[in-house]
């Protein structure tokens, strides 16, 4: 599904370069749950956006679903936002002149849906994410933890075959974060969704199977978890 | 998806009034200028094209060639008159068979006319025969135009002056006397003739049998100045080509080779010109419109709806950097380019959309204004609705996507993770602000510009209205002596011999018209010819006018020699001549090349014509053939007095005919009421721009003075004063406007000074004129930035740092 190779992203910094992300080889199959961990400034959110073709690499190859990106037109990349990859912000960016209904509902309107199929699926997001009430207030009415809920809602509402959240649950209680791995997890494991998730939380960490972690912009480890079963028990 | 977007665009436009507010009165400020100016531009160029062969009809002219030597002038840009000789019509229609009807139309210059007892002068009349209405197509109500006027004696009357005279009676067959002597039968009724026709009348009169057998005689007098001939040409006739024939024809006819001291050919001006392209012919009928102020005032429109999509244009690349995280997002859920550059583009045309009817309003309010100034009867609903609905939706349209594309097209360009982190390279630095400053400094260069030019056209008519003429045109009164035929000499005797008059005189009066009887004087040192104008008055010419005598004396009627043989000459005539010496009691050839006349006297030059021409030497005689024109210098103090005494003077010598007159001053003020209205429409124009171009200023600085609240506080808090903090807000818009007025100045001064060409006599414009202008768009600048600037700087620096 997604394959780098010595994927490299550098700055220019007056006659210097600055790398943020050095000679990354990735390799994520259809359904997996990856967690990408490291240190702040390890180039975690360069990295996922690349992997959500919102920014290009400096060199290096990318493959996403066996198409070279480095190839795609814009059209290509218009369509595999509005239908394969539901993109989690860690600054949520929510759309600041529309309302939380109407966030939702953008990404809808642009993958082309009937009024009707949009107003079901949006209600559907409201509730599961207990936003009902919330739903005619605009962003900046909203806690930051609210917006992060809004901003997962969005990313979930186009049912993408990848989700790429950035720290996702960054500004959320506890027991919200958990709700909403756990909704990850569903969809990763019953439709097969491909999870790419940042996040600083050794805890949250262990409800994928996997765990890159970036220093400095190397990839300086990456394993499978020994026993995702423990963790889901662990609680 | 397109109701999305207007609802996305409505709600971004109520989230931000202050920016929707500058841009929809910008844009309604600057589509109500494009309206009016539109509905100004549609009339003018409507004029004559109602007649139903409108195509086919032309104007016969008789073009000045001298000194062209790129051949013939284009048709657009014809010199000369349009007073064809007697004799003409009827030679081009029995010589060309393409010419399938000619007419001439000969303007009768207020006649008096009455039914009963009712006297009433009549504005505008017209002489004509039938084949007036065979060429054109004046909608008849009442009687044939086959045979309305075909005899002596008969007279079509407009429905207004129908009604004026005979009120809801049918006045076909009724008779109307004309001048109190002749009678003439209503043979017709016809519509009022629409505003966009060239031919003006109340009236129309068939031609009495004298006239008929001058105009449609078989001999053509060409040293004869006649009426404008028009001729209705066959169909497909090339006009171009029969002009050649026609040329050829004036080459061979008899006495056509000196029939003039000018060389002139004769031309055709299609009918559908002399509204807008005769500005160099003399002697037509009807007042003129001039191309050059349509090309003009469009482009005023123009400037200033520039200038209102600049503002936006502007205010929205200001924004940039907020917009460009909405784009970011919006991309990574799934918008296109096409998606994001129909957003951008919805905004901007609906704002367009939402300014039109404010602009509506606007012109709807303005038109009356504008129609006072400038003497037009323009309505919106002048123009089919369906024609005006759909000029206002393309302008609409336009100028959405004029404001809207730039902001549409850059945005959606930007590349997500590039505006989404760290605040937007690209966006709100960089490019965009080169832009914004560049189009600020382009706005004030033009507002600079129209500001100057009203300043400078306002001073040459301070300049012409109050220019030392050389004569005294105060409290002269001028009128028509014509009706006292026999008794004016009497008539004349009468005022002299009262108090509340000064003097009385006749002859044309200087510094009206331009057209004078001229003649040609060897110089009798040097041998080259010069041109003298003549002019030939009554007694007391002089003394009534105010002239300046500076050596000899005026004319005297106890002399009998002044009535033949004596002249006065001005100063420059003196030179024309070639005299030395003592110019006075030296004989000099007649300007009418009939025998020698004496010097009497010298005068000082003075303003023969409108000050539009240049001053000419004169050579001034006794009146032979009686002049149609009395003047009266009225005592001073006893204006009133004095008319009154002319009025009842003449009721006693014509009781049943009505005084009617015009101040000297007056006359000569008139002829610049076109630079008059010019004056005025570009100080509207012209502070119409100023003001939209200040919003647009004002929109930004509220915006920069909104994205730099933060640095503001950090300032404050470090110790900066309110007025340092103001002067850092202001200093860069300022330095814009001044930059604008460096390079709007020079331009519009060169400009100007060629308008200036158009005036023989022209106002020196010297630095207070710029220095002025330049204050003045600086302040108004300021105004507009230090609002902004001083609200911003008096914020407590707590309360604007927890904001942030
Ligand atoms: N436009 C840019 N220009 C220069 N340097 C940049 C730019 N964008 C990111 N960087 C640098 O790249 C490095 C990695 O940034 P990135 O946002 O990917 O880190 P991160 O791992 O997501 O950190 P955090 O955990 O704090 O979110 C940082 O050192 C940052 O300064
Ligand atoms: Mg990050």
């Amino acid at each position: 599904m997604i394959h780098t190779r010595n994927l490299t992203k550098a700055y220019r910094n007056g006659f210097s370069r600055t790398f943020v992300l050095r000679q990354v080889d990735l390799d994520i199959d259809e359904g997996e749950f990856v967690t990408i961990q490291g240190p702040s400034g390890a180039g975690k959110t360069t990295l996922l956006h690349i992997l959500g073709l919102l920014d290009a690499p400096t060199d290096g190859s990318y493959e996403f679903m066996g198409e070279p990106v480095y190839e795609m037109s814009e059209n290509r990349r218009t369509e595999i936002h509005r239908s394969q990859i539901g993109f989690v912000f860690q600054a949520y960016h929510l759309i600041d002149d529309l309302t939380v209904y109407e966030n939702l509902e953008t990404p809808l309107i642009y993958k082309g849906l009937s009024g009707p199929e949009r107003e079901s699926k949006v209600a559907d997001m409201l509730d599961r994410f207990s936003l009902v009430a919330k739903q005619d207030l605009f962003p900046n009415q909203l806690s930051g933890g609210q917006q992060q809920l809004v901003g997962v809602a969005r990313a979930l509402i186009i049912e993408p075959t990848v989700i790429l959240a950035d720290e996702p649950t960054g500004n959320l209680q506890s027991q919200q974060s958990e709700e909403i791995m756990e909704t990850m997890t569903r969809l990763n494991e019953t439709d097969d969704v491909t999870i790419v998730q940042v996040t600083h939380s050794e805890k949250l960490a262990r409800y994928g199977e996997r765990i890159v972690e970036l220093d400095d912009g190397w990839v300086e480890d990456d394993y499978q978890i020994d026993q995702p079963e423990a963790v889901k028990t662990g609680h | 998806m397109l109701r999305n977007y207007l609802k996305i665009a409505l709600r971004t436009l109520k989230r931000h009034p202050a920016h929707t507010t500058v841009n929809v009165v910008g844009l309604a400020a600057g589509l109500a200028v494009c309206l009016v100016i539109g509905l100004y531009v549609q009339h003018e160029l409507s004029y004559d094209r109602f007649h139903r062969n409108s195509d086919r009809i032309h104007r016969v002219v008789r073009a000045d060639t001298a000194g062209d030597a790129f051949g013939p002038t284009s048709v657009r840009r014809l010199e000369g008159s349009a007073q064809s000789p007697p004799g003409l019509a009827q030679s081009l229609t029995s010589r060309f068979p393409e010419v399938e009807h000619a007419t001439v139309v000969a303007p009768v210059s207020e006649p008096l006319l009455g039914r009963g007892e009712d006297r009433l002068y009549v504005d505008r009349v017209l002489r004509a025969d039938t084949s007036f209405l065979d060429v054109f197509s004046f909608d008849f109500r009442r009687g044939d135009p086959a045979t309305a006027l075909d005899a002596p004696g008969r007279i079509v009357l407009t429905e207004s002056l129908a009604g004026r005279l005979f009120g809801t009676t049918n006045p076909v067959g009724k008779t109307v006397v004309y001048e109190n002597e002749a009678e003439y039968e209503v043979a017709g009724v016809v519509a009022d003739p629409p505003s966009t026709s060239h031919l003006q009348f109340e009236a129309l009169l068939s031609l009495t049998s004298p006239q008929r057998d001058t105009r449609y005689g078989s001999t053509i007098d060409w040293n004869f100045y006649g009426d404008p001939l028009y001729l209705e040409l066959q169909e497909g006739t090339e006009a171009h080509a029969l002009e050649t024939k026609i040329r050829a024809f004036e080459r061979t006819a008899d006495g056509a080779s000196e029939h003039s001291e000018e060389t002139a050919e004769l031309r055709l001006q299609p009918l559908t010109h002399i509204h807008l392209y005769s500005a160099g012919i003399r002697g037509g009928i009807g007042t003129q419109g001039d191309i050059r102020y349509l090309y003009f005032f469009g482009l005023i429109g123009l400037i200033i709806l520039g200038i209102a999509c600049i503002n936006y244009v502007n205010l929205a690349t200001a924004r940039a950097a907020r917009r460009a995280r909405e784009v970011g997002v919006r991309k990574t859920v799934g918008a296109g380019q096409p998606q994001l550059v129909g957003q951008f583009l919805g905004e901007s045309v609906l704002t367009a959309a939402l300014a039109l009817p404010l602009a509506l309003g606007l012109a709807w309010a303005a038109l009356p204004v504008v129609n006072d100034l400038v003497g037009t009867t323009l309505r919106l609903g002048n123009v089919p609705p369906i024609f005006s609905l759909g000029a206002a939706m393309g302008l609409v349209g336009l100028v959405g996507l004029a404001a809207g594309s730039y902001p549409a097209f850059v945005l959606s360009r930007f590349r997500p993770s590039s505006v989404l982190e760290r605040s937007g390279v690209g966006a709100s630095g960089g490019k965009g602000s080169w832009l914004r400053r560049g189009l600020v400094v382009v706005q004030f260069a033009a507002s600079v510009a129209l500001i100057l030019a009203t300043v400078v056209v306002y001073l040459q008519l301070q300049y012409v209205q109050t220019k030392n003429l050389g004569f005294d045109e105060e409290r002269v009164i001028t009128f028509e002596k014509g009706p006292l035929g026999d008794q004016y000499e009497a008539f004349a005797t009468a005022l002299r011999g009262q108090s509340a008059t000064h003097s009385v005189s006749t002859g044309q009066p200087p510094g009206v018209g331009h057209l004078r009887a001229r003649t040609r004087v060897e110089n009798a040192i040097t041998g080259e010819t010069n041109r003298v104008s003549v002019l030939m008055v009554g007694y007391d010419y002089v003394e009534t006018l105010g002239l300046q005598l500076e050596a000899g004396r005026s004319f005297a009627r106890d002399r009998s020699s002044d009535a033949e043989q004596s002249v006065l000459l001005t100063e420059s005539a003196v030179q024309s001549y070639g005299l030395t010496g003592n110019p006075v009691g030296q004989t000099i050839p007649g300007p009418y090349g009939d025998g020698d006349v004496r010097v009497i006297g010298v005068l000082d030059d003075f303003h023969n014509r409108s000050l539009h021409y240049a001053r000419q030497p004169v050579v001034i005689g006794i009146d032979r053939a009686a002049t149609n024109t009395a003047l009266v210098r009225l005592a001073p103090g006893a204006m009133q007095n004095g008319l009154d005494a002319v009025r009842s003077t003449w009721a006693e010598f014509l009781p049943d005919r009505p005084f009617t007159y015009s101040f000297l001053d007056q006359r000569i003020k008139a002829q610049y009421r076109a630079e008059q209205r010019l004056a005025t429409l570009f100080g509207l124009f012209a502070g119409l721009a100023i003001v939209v171009a200040g919003l647009g200023l004002f929109g930004l600085a509220t915006f920069t003075a909104q994205q730099r609240t933060g640095e503001i506080g950090i300032r404050k808090a470090l110790g900066a004063t309110t007025t340092q903090i103001a002067g850092l807000l202001s200093r860069e818009f300022l330095q814009l406007v001044g930059l604008a007025v460096l390079i709007g100045l020079p331009g519009a001064y060169i400009a100007l000074q060629r308008w200036l060409r158009d005036f023989e006599y022209r106002v020196d414009v010297g630095a207070e004129a710029l220095v002025l202008t330049g204050l003045v768009a600086m302040g108004l600048a300021l105004l507009a930035v230090s609002y902004q600037a001083i609200r911003a700087a008096r914020l407590d620096p707590a309360h604007t740092l927890r904001d942030e």
